[in-house]
């Protein structure tokens, strides 16, 4: 190898300086597009470059988690205490719309009772007891309710009757519970009759019509007012509609099964008649 | 000098009964009252006096019981009728237990039944005698006695380590 270059290393030498300034002047004139000798290095160099740029990624990568890791964290804490707060006001809207449509619909309510004196309230809890279908209201005296109060929904439909009394509560008993007793007008002719509370029905949400006025005829679908009698209630508010027909045990007497109009286990909202003008 | 008229263990023990009676209020007005099983909602505390007038004897029992009613009445929405009945049930479970019955779960849990079954028969009684449907009202009397004394059991436990305790172990 020695005597190789030592004997023809010049000339080796010169000839690759020939083809280095050949290739330069090549390059030259070709003005910028890649030669024969740039293309087959590019082309042998190009999968070794590829490997090189994608570990380079790889590792920037992984440089650029651990870099913004923890910012990256409190990014989604912030982001998350975002939706949730997004999601209260969603819900806060929600209810805000409910309110909204229950109010429109006491205003046209309002519209044909002007002598209706009313206050707005929610339900804070129902009675813990089997015995009885009641519930807590969220005002009282101070909000001049007061004992008997007539409760209805924002649609006028009767839920019940202010029977205990605090200063910032009320409990109003329902028009299914065991107690309850309802003068009513029943049926297109407006037939007379009491609207009681029944144990057996009242598990099953519903009320009995009894006591009719003779020649009374009861049919399934009918609906129950009140009567207005007595003062307590006003005259012609919606109690329900009859479910069903029975006779009492004797098989003398018929009663009727009372659906209420309202559906008691979905209310939240429920309004107090401070005063009315009483029908004579 | 004042401080030697009070029996502190015994204040003690009477606030802790307070306690678990508070938390078995909270239970049932804020839990069990919102899970009717079968239509009836599960009834207990009145279990609670029972088990421990039983432990404690009757005037304890008595005193417990009157301030479980006065409470119990609250939640339920009745006037009067559980400050009547518990200390009535507080004494009669004091009374058997110091004259006639073992302190025994068995013996505890008989008399504890009993003493719902009983509870919930005065509840409903004004009904019966007003002549509303007796199957339905005998029916809500047992299920409610029943569903009753499982939440009562979770409270059996720590009632009988503190009424086996003596008031100057706290």
């Amino acid at each position: 190898m020695i005597k190789f270059l030592k004997t023809k290393g010049l000339r080796l030498l010169a000839v690759v300086l020939a083809v280095v300034i050949l290739a330069a002047v090549v390059s030259g004139v070709r003005g910028g597009n890649a030669g024969f000798f740039s293309n087959a290095a590019a082309t042998v160099t190009r999968p070794l470059r590829q490997a090189a740029t994608a570990v380079a990624g790889w590792l920037e990568d992984v440089y650029g988690y651990l870099y913004r890791y923890n910012q990256l964290q409190a990014e989604n804490e912030a982001l998350q205490a975002q939706v949730a707060e997004l999601q209260s006001q969603l819900r806060e809207a929600e209810e805000a719309v409910e309110e909204n449509s229950r109010l429109r619909a006491l205003l046209d309510f309002e519209e044909r009772h002007s002598d209706f004196v009313l206050e707005s309230t929610r339900i804070v809890d129902w009675t813990a007891s089997n015995w009885t279908r009641s519930f807590t209201i969220s005002k009282g005296e101070d909000a001049d309710i007061a004992l008997g109060d007539c409760v209805i929904t924002e649609a006028g439909v009767l839920v019940g009757q202010v029977t205990e009394l605090g200063s910032n509560w009320a409990t109003v008993r329902t028009v299914i519970d065991v107690d309850a007793n309802v003068g009513a007008l029943v049926g297109e002719a407006g037939n007379a009759a009491m609207l009681v509370g029944d144990f057996t029905l009242m598990q099953s949400g519903q009320a009995k019509l009894t006591y009719l006025t003779e020649g009374t005829q009861l049919l399934e679908g009918d609906s129950v007012l009140t009567s207005g009698k007595g003062g307590v209630f006003p005259q012609g508010l919606l109690v329900g509609t009859i479910a069903e027909v029975h006779t009492e045990a004797g098989g003398q007497t018929p009663y009727g099964v009372v659906e209420p109009a309202c559906d008691l286990d979905n209310l939240s909202q429920v309004f107090v008649i401070k005063d009315f003008n009483v029908v004579e | 000098m004042i401080y030697d008229l009070i029996n502190w263990g015994k204040l003690r023990k009477a606030l802790l009964y307070g306690a678990l009676l508070l938390a078995a209020l909270g239970v049932h007005s804020l839990v069990l009252s919102h899970i009717p099983v079968l239509g009836v909602r599960a009834a207990f505390v009145p279990a609670l006096v029972v088990f421990m007038a039983m432990y404690e004897g009757p005037v304890w029992g008595c005193m417990y019981g009157l301030l479980a009613g006065l409470l119990y009445d609250g939640v339920t929405g009745c006037a009067v009728l559980h400050t009547c009945v518990l200390p009535l049930l507080g004494f009669a479970g004091g009374f058997l237990s110091q004259f006639f019955l073992n302190r025994r779960t068995f013996a505890c849990v008989c008399v504890a039944f009993a003493g719902l079954l009983l509870c919930s028969l005065v509840e409903g009684g004004r009904l019966l005698l007003r002549g509303d449907g007796p199957w339905s009202i005998l029916w809500t009397v047992l299920l409610q006695s029943v569903w009753g004394m499982l939440p009562a059991m979770a409270f059996y436990f720590p009632l009988r380590a503190l009424g086996r305790k003596k008031p100057e172990e706290l």
